[in-house]
């Protein structure tokens, strides 16, 4: 397990950019569609991608159970540059479980699509205002969802940055890009930017000099 | 005459000793063990600390040799990507079996390369292959 204590202040900070991701929307003619997704990676040409790919399915070559934006987007981006995959695990427990029946599920999906259009449509503006609704109505989502649907996805978080935090402690002073789903970045954020190890910058920002 | 210094390597040891040194003693020896190695050294006797001694008899039990050759001086990691290397994987290959970027790898390479006297992965393979460090079947 990583430390955040000071005596890590030392070590070369690896640059770190979280990009979110929307799962099936991508394949819809949206301007945030599968082809961007490979654009950015093009583009950004980071050290190391994560993925929400299991590490044994991974080894496997087995891509079959991956999000659609990591099998046909960010895996064929980054074998045409020198970019690393790095499979973080996943997908989440709470996207391979059965939908929910209720109201209250019906009203989190009808949320959770609102959200993810909102984003794409969001697509024009700057990277840091697109936040700040999008981490607003997840956190409303959030409050929505069953206490142990949001244990499972916390535990699901969290395990997610051990596995950052391990590519950190592997190569340090790297450049990573963490490709999630949208859903997951704000607790991921929050976390990883208690480690002075690690830099959270905007993906833009992930080719530029510390 | 033995010699006083810091802490020994057994590889410093035995280095020393091959120059023609008639023992080796590390700093923290009681007054009475370096007078006991004075004597032995005036008859002729070769003298090491115990905790040289020890290691050194360590190696001998776990059949390792007496002195570390350059693989030795690899670190694990660059003993994986020299392994790697010499079964064909391109740079990017290595990278992505080991979950490192590219460039470190580069960087391991670039070191393996310094500690084993070659200029080149080929070399390094070759070097590798014929010492038997690394085995490619």
């Amino acid at each position: 397990m990583m430390s955040n204590s000071p005596e890590f202040e030392n070590e070369p900070k690896t640059r770190l950019a979280l990009l979110g991701t929307l799962g099936h929307l991508h394949t819809e003619p949206l301007r945030y569609d599968l082809a961007c997704l490979r654009s950015l990676v093009e583009a950004l040409e980071p050290d190391l991608l994560g993925v929400e790919v299991e590490p044994e399915a991974w080894e496997r070559g087995d891509l079959r159970g991956a999000p659609v934006e990591v099998r046909d987007g960010l895996v064929p981006a980054a074998r045409r540059t020198d970019t690393v995959i790095v499979p973080l695990g996943g997908p989440s427990p709470v996207e391979l479980a059965p939908p929910e029946r209720g109201e209250l599920a019906r009203l989190r999906a009808n949320l959770m699509q609102g959200a993810d259009r909102l984003l794409t449509e969001l697509q024009r503006v700057s990277e840091g205002l697109r936040h700040f609704p999008a981490n607003l109505l997840y956190g409303v989502i959030a409050t929505l969802t069953e206490r142990e649907t949001r244990h499972t996805e916390h535990a699901y978080t969290d395990h997610l940055v051990q596995q950052v935090l391990e590519v950190v402690r592997r190569d340090p002073g790297c450049t990573a890009l963490v490709a999630v789903n949208v859903r997951h970045c704000r607790h991921i954020r929050h976390t990883l930017e208690k480690y002075p190890q690690v830099r959270i910058v905007r993906y833009s920002q992930l080719k530029g000099k510390l | 005459m033995p010699f006083l210094s810091l802490p020994w390597t057994p590889d410093q040891a035995l280095a020393t000793l091959q120059a023609g040194a008639i023992g080796c003693l590390s700093v923290g020896i009681t007054a009475d063990e370096l007078a006991i190695a004075l004597r032995q050294a005036a008859r002729g006797e070769t003298t090491l600390s115990p905790d040289l001694a020890r290691d050194l008899i360590a190696r001998l039990a776990q059949n390792q040799p007496l002195m570390s050759g350059p693989y030795e001086t690899l670190t694990p990691r660059e003993q994986e990507v020299l392994e790697l290397v010499c079964h064909g994987l391109s740079n990017k290959e290595v990278a992505q079996r080991l979950f490192l970027s590219v460039r470190t790898v580069e960087n391991h390479l670039a070191n393996i390369y310094g500690k084993l006297g070659v200029r080149s992965r080929t070399e390094a393979a070759v070097l590798a292959t014929q010492q038997g460090w690394v085995s490619t079947t």
